[in-house]
C-alpha cells in the first residue's frame, strides 16, 4: 500500500504510534482543513491497519455506527456497522466531527474507549472484544463550539489528545507545492495570502482560509485559470457570503499575489 | 443681473480650478467594509478605525486656478492618529474611478506598514512605502500608476521659485523611489499636499515625538544597583534614523517593526519613574510639545484629579487596561438607582404594532420540531416499525409496541437581558418629530410586551455614565419580575444620561445574567455609538476593554448581541462583536419592529 503524504508539524506520528502501542484511543482537535483526516489515513497505512471512517451528522445514531437487521429477501440479516467492524477486524475507527452526533452514540463509545474496550451489541446479544489492533480516533473542532454541541467532559477524559493547527510557512510551502507540484514561488504567495486572511479570524470572518482550500487555489491556478478567478472560486466566495468582505478579500489577493 | 453673472463665473472658475473628476468619485462610505478587511489582513491593528479626515488648511502653493477660484486652501489629508485612520470621504483626484479606488487601498497598505516612531514625515512614508512595497511586490505597478497620476497633478519644479524646487524634487524623486531621499531641503512653506503619503497631524505630533526610554537601552553596566546615567542627545525626532536604500535590504528588515506606542504607556506619571528606574542608562531628549500636550489633555479630562480615587461601598467591577496587559481591579462603581416612576399603561401609537408582534412571536418561538421514537404521538414513525419488524422476524426479543412521531412544544430554556445605552447622543433627533431616546423608548416598551408572548426569561435596563465612579445603571424590568405598568412607568421616564462606558455596563449585566439557571443566556445591547467616557476611557482604551468583557461574556457562556442604530459605529462593530454577532438598523423608525423579530431569529429554536 503506498503511504499516503503527511508532512509532520512535530512529533505527532511518534505520538499516535505510542498511543496505538498502548491501546490508549485519540482525540484530534483542529480547525477544518488543516490535515486531522489526512493524519489518520496516513497513520492507519503507515501501522497496516484497515480504516474505518465515519462522517458524524447531526442524525447519526448508534445504530448507524454499530449496525442493524435488514430485510433482504423474506429473509432479515444483520448487518455490521463500521464500528463493529473495525472492532472485529481489527482496524482503526475514526468518527470525524464527533460532536456532531446524537447522544446517545457515545453510550457505545465509553466501553470502547476506557480499560473495559468491549462493545456490546445489544440486538444480537454480543459481546466484542476489541483486539489489541483496534483503535478509536476522534475529531472535533473546537471552533464551531456553541453552548449545545460541545464534547462532555466525561468523554473527553477518555481520550490522549492532539491539538492540530494552521502549518507553520515553511511546512505550508512543503505541504502546497508537494500536494499540488506548484512552484515554489506560487507555493509561497499563496501561503503568504492565507497567512493574511488568517488575520481576520473572528473578526470579519467565522472561519479563515485552510490549508485545504490553499491547495485547491493551487491546483485551479495550476490548471490554467486566472489568478484572480482561482482564488475568488477557492478561497473568497468559500469563505464568506458577505459582498463587502468579499471586496476587501480579492484586494488582499491582488496584494499578495499581483493581478 | 450681476449676483447671475457673479454666480455663473463662480461656478465656472471653480469648474476649472477643481482637478476633479466627479463621474469616477470613489467615495469612502462604500469602501469602508473592504477597506478594513484589507486594512487587517496585510497587517493593520485589528481595533483601529476608519474615520473621515477633517478639511483643514494647508498653505501650500496652489495653482493659479485655484487663486483665481479662491479654494484649494482647504484639503482632507490622510493621516493616522492614536486609534483612527482618517482618509478623504472622497477622492475624485483623478480621472480613472479604478486610480481613485487604488489610492484608498493604497493609503490603507501604507497605513498598516506606518510607524510613527518620531521620524520626519518625508523619512516616515519613504521607509512605510520601502516596506510595503518590499513586502507585497505585486503592488509596484499600481503603485507606479499611480505616482505616474498624481506627479502629473504636481507643481512642475522649474515652474517654481528655487528653494520651493528643490523641495519638489525630492518629493518627486522620494515617491519614484522610495527610500533614496535621505536629506530634505528645509521647505519655505510647506509643499503642496502628497496625495500618497500619510501627512503629519498636529495633535499627534506632539505624542509621536515622544521617545520612549527604551530606545535607549544600549549600555553595559552589570553592577548590582546600576546608577541612571543620564546624557542628553539632540531630539531622536530630528534624525535621519535607519533608512536603507536599498529594497532588497529593507526587505530583512521590515521584521524589526514593532508597532509599540509607547508615547501612551507612560500616561501615569509614575510609571515612567518605575521605568526609569529600570533603565541602566536613560537619555533626554529636547521636547517642546509635551507641556502643550499635558495642558490640552488636562482640559479633556476634569474629573482626572479624581481618577484614582478609592471607590468606596457599592458594586465594583474591573476594568481591562489593554496598555498594561492587565485588569485595573475595582476601577468601575455601579450605581442602582431604581427610579419609582408612575404606572403607565402602554401608548395607544404602539398597540397595533404591539399586537401583530406578539402574535408573531407566539408562533415563530413555539416552533415544533418533529422527535421520531415517542410512545405517544401524530404520526407512525415508519423508520422504528421496519426496524422492529426486521428484528422480529430475526428472532430478537423486541416489544411489539409501535412508536410514533411527536411534535410536542419544545421547551425553552432562555434567558435574555436587553441592555440599552442612554448617553446623552440619545437625546439626538432621530428624524423632525423623534429624538434617538424616544425610539429607544418605544422599541424597549414593544420588546417587553412582544418577549412575554414568546415566554422566556426577560430582563431589561438602560445605562450612563460620567467617570469610572458612576456607571449608572436602571433596572427596568428584573428577571422574574412581571410585566405591567410598572416596568412601563419606568421605561417612559427614562432620560438621556451623560456617557458609554460600554464594559462596565455589559460586565454588570453579564453577572445578572449568570445568575440566573437558564441553559441559553443572551445580551443583547442596544447602542448609538462607540464605548465613551470623560476619564480616558474613549478610543482604543473604550473599545479593548469592552471587546474584552464581550470575551468574558463568551467564556461564561453567555451569548452577547449588537443592535447598533448608528452607521459611523459600523466598523468597529465586527472587531467588538464579530461578523455574526450584529446589526446595524439603517432606519431608526423601524427598530420598534425589527427589535423583536431579530430576536425570534436569534433563539430559534
Amino acid at each position: 500500500m503506498t503511504l499516503p503524504p503527511y508532512e509532520p508539524a512535530s512529533d505527532e506520528v511518534e505520538l499516535f504510534e505510542h498511543a496505538w502501542r498502548n491501546r490508549l484511543p485519540v482525540l484530534i482537535k483542529g480547525p477544518t482543513g488543516v490535515g486531522k483526516t489526512r493524519f489518520v489515513t496516513h497513520m492507519a497505512a503507515r501501522l497496516d491497519l484497515p480504516l474505518f471512517s465515519v462522517a458524524c451528522h447531526d442524525d447519526l445514531t448508534a445504530a448507524d455506527l454499530v449496525g442493524r437487521h435488514l430485510v433482504q429477501g423474506g429473509q432479515t440479516v444483520w448487518q455490521d456497522g463500521p464500528l463493529t467492524r473495525a472492532v472485529r477486524e481489527g482496524g482503526i475507527c475514526y468518527l470525524d466531527e464527533v460532536v456532531e452526533a446524537r447522544k446517545d452514540v457515545t453510550v457505545v463509545i465509553h466501553p470502547l474507549a476506557d480499560h473495559r474496550r468491549t462493545l456490546p451489541l445489544e440486538r444480537t446479544g454480543e459481546l466484542l472484544a476489541a483486539p489489541p489492533e483496534f483503535m478509536l480516533v476522534v475529531s472535533y473542532n473546537p471552533g464551531y463550539q456553541n453552548f449545545l454541541k460541545g464534547l462532555k467532559p466525561s468523554t473527553r477524559q477518555r481520550f490522549v489528545a492532539l491539538r492540530f493547527g494552521f502549518p507553520d510557512e515553511a511546512r505550508e510551502i512543503r505541504i502546497l507545492q508537494r500536494e499540488t507540484g506548484c512552484d515554489a514561488l506560487l507555493a509561497r504567495r499563496l501561503v503568504a495570502l492565507g497567512n493574511a486572511i488568517r488575520r481576520l479570524d473572528g473578526v470579519d470572518l467565522e472561519e479563515v482560509a485552510s490549508t485545504r482550500l490553499l491547495v485547491y487555489a493551487a491546483l485551479l491556478i495550476r490548471s490554467g485559470l486566472p489568478v484572480l478567478t482561482a482564488c475568488r472560486a477557492a478561497l473568497i466566495e468559500a469563505l464568506s457570503d458577505d459582498a463587502e468582505v468579499t471586496a476587501g478579500l480579492e484586494e488582499l489577493v491582488r496584494t499578495v499575489l499581483g493581478e | 443681473m450681476e449676483t447671475w453673472a457673479g454666480a455663473l463665473w463662480d461656478r465656472w472658475v471653480r469648474h476649472l480650478a477643481e482637478a476633479h473628476h466627479p463621474q469616477a468619485e470613489i467615495r469612502l462610505e462604500s469602501l469602508r467594509r473592504p477597506l478594513s478587511v484589507f486594512f487587517r489582513g496585510v497587517g493593520g491593528e485589528a481595533g483601529r478605525r476608519f474615520a473621515v479626515a477633517e478639511r483643514r488648511i494647508h498653505e501650500g502653493r496652489r495653482t493659479w486656478r485655484e487663486r483665481l477660484a479662491g479654494t484649494g486652501r482647504l484639503a482632507e489629508l490622510p493621516h493616522l492618529t492614536a486609534d483612527e485612520l482618517r482618509l478623504p470621504a472622497a477622492i475624485a483626484h483623478f480621472s480613472k474611478r479604478t486610480l481613485n479606488r487604488d489610492l484608498y487601498f493604497w493609503l490603507a497598505l501604507l497605513a498598516a506598514h506606518f510607524v510613527p516612531n518620531g521620524e520626519p514625515w518625508w523619512l516616515a512614508n519613504q521607509r512605510a512605502t520601502a516596506v510595503a512595497l518590499a513586502r507585497y511586490p505585486a503592488w509596484q505597478e499600481r503603485y507606479d500608476r499611480l505616482v505616474a497620476a498624481s506627479l502629473a497633478l504636481r507643481p512642475l519644479p522649474h515652474q517654481l521659485p528655487p528653494a520651493e524646487a528643490a523641495v519638489e524634487d525630492a518629493i518627486r524623486a522620494a515617491l519614484r523611489a522610495p527610500g533614496s531621499v535621505r536629506t530634505f531641503p528645509v521647505p519655505p512653506r510647506p509643499p503642496r499636499p502628497v496625495m500618497l503619503w500619510l501627512m503629519p497631524h498636529e495633535a499627534d505630533a506632539a505624542p509621536a515625538r515622544r521617545r520612549s526610554p527604551s530606545t535607549a537601552k544600549e549600555g553595559s553596566s552589570s553592577s548590582a544597583t546600576p546608577p541612571i546615567q543620564t546624557e542628553a542627545t539632540e531630539d531622536p525626532g530630528s534624525q535621519h534614523g535607519m533608512l536603507l536604500a536599498f529594497r532588497a535590504e529593507s526587505l530583512l528588515c521590515w521584521a524589526e517593526y514593532v508597532r509599540v506606542d509607547r508615547s501612551l504607556e507612560d500616561a501615569e506619571g509614575d510609571e515612567a519613574g518605575r521605568a526609569a528606574a529600570q533603565l541602566e542608562r536613560l537619555t533626554l531628549a529636547e521636547d517642546s510639545a509635551s507641556v502643550a500636550s499635558r495642558v490640552r489633555m488636562d482640559l479633556e479630562r476634569p474629573s482626572a484629579a479624581g481618577a484614582d480615587e478609592r471607590l468606596g461601598e457599592g458594586i465594583l467591577l474591573p476594568e481591562w487596561d489593554y496598555r498594561r496587559g492587565q485588569y485595573r481591579p475595582d476601577h468601575c462603581r455601579i450605581d442602582l438607582p431604581r427610579d419609582e416612576a408612575m404606572p403607565a399603561p402602554l401608548p395607544g401609537h404602539l398597540r397595533p404594532l404591539t399586537q401583530r408582534l406578539r402574535a408573531e412571536l407566539e408562533r415563530i418561538c413555539s416552533e415544533r420540531r418533529p422527535q421520531p421514537g415517542q410512545p405517544e404521538g401524530d404520526a407512525l414513525d415508519l423508520d422504528d416499525w421496519v426496524r422492529r419488524h426486521a428484528e422480529l422476524r430475526s428472532g430478537c426479543p423486541v416489544s411489539a409496541q409501535p412508536r410514533y412521531i411527536d411534535t410536542p412544544r419544545t421547551a425553552r430554556d432562555l434567558s435574555c437581558l436587553l441592555l440599552a445605552d442612554v448617553s446623552l447622543s440619545t437625546d439626538a433627533h432621530a428624524d423632525d418629530a423623534h429624538r434617538v431616546i424616544d425610539v429607544i423608548r418605544d422599541a424597549l416598551l414593544v420588546f417587553t410586551e412582544a418577549i412575554e408572548a414568546a415566554g422566556d426569561a426577560l430582563a431589561v435596563a438602560a445605562f450612563s455614565s460620567l467617570g469610572h465612579a458612576h456607571v449608572r445603571y436602571h433596572r427596568l424590568k428584573d428577571f422574574g419580575e412581571r410585566n405591567g405598568p410598572a416596568v412601563r412607568g419606568r421605561i417612559l421616564t427614562l432620560r438621556p444620561g451623560d456617557y458609554t462606558r460600554l464594559g462596565a455596563a455589559i460586565r454588570h449585566a453579564a453577572d445578572r445574567l449568570a445568575a440566573t439557571a437558564s441553559r441559553q443566556k443572551l445580551l443583547l445591547v442596544l447602542t448609538d455609538g462607540k464605548p465613551h467616557d470623560i476619564d480616558h476611557y474613549d478610543g482604543r482604551y473604550g473599545i479593548e476593554d469592552t471587546r474584552r468583557a464581550l470575551f468574558e461574556c463568551r467564556r461564561r457562556g453567555i451569548r452577547p448581541f449588537c443592535v447598533a442604530i448608528d452607521r459611523e459605529a459600523a466598523d468597529v462593530l465586527p472587531y467588538l462583536f464579530g461578523h455574526n454577532g450584529h446589526v446595524v438598523v439603517q432606519r431608526l423608525g423601524e427598530l420598534a419592529a425589527r427589535l423583536p423579530r431579530l430576536y425570534a431569529e436569534l433563539t430559534r429554536p
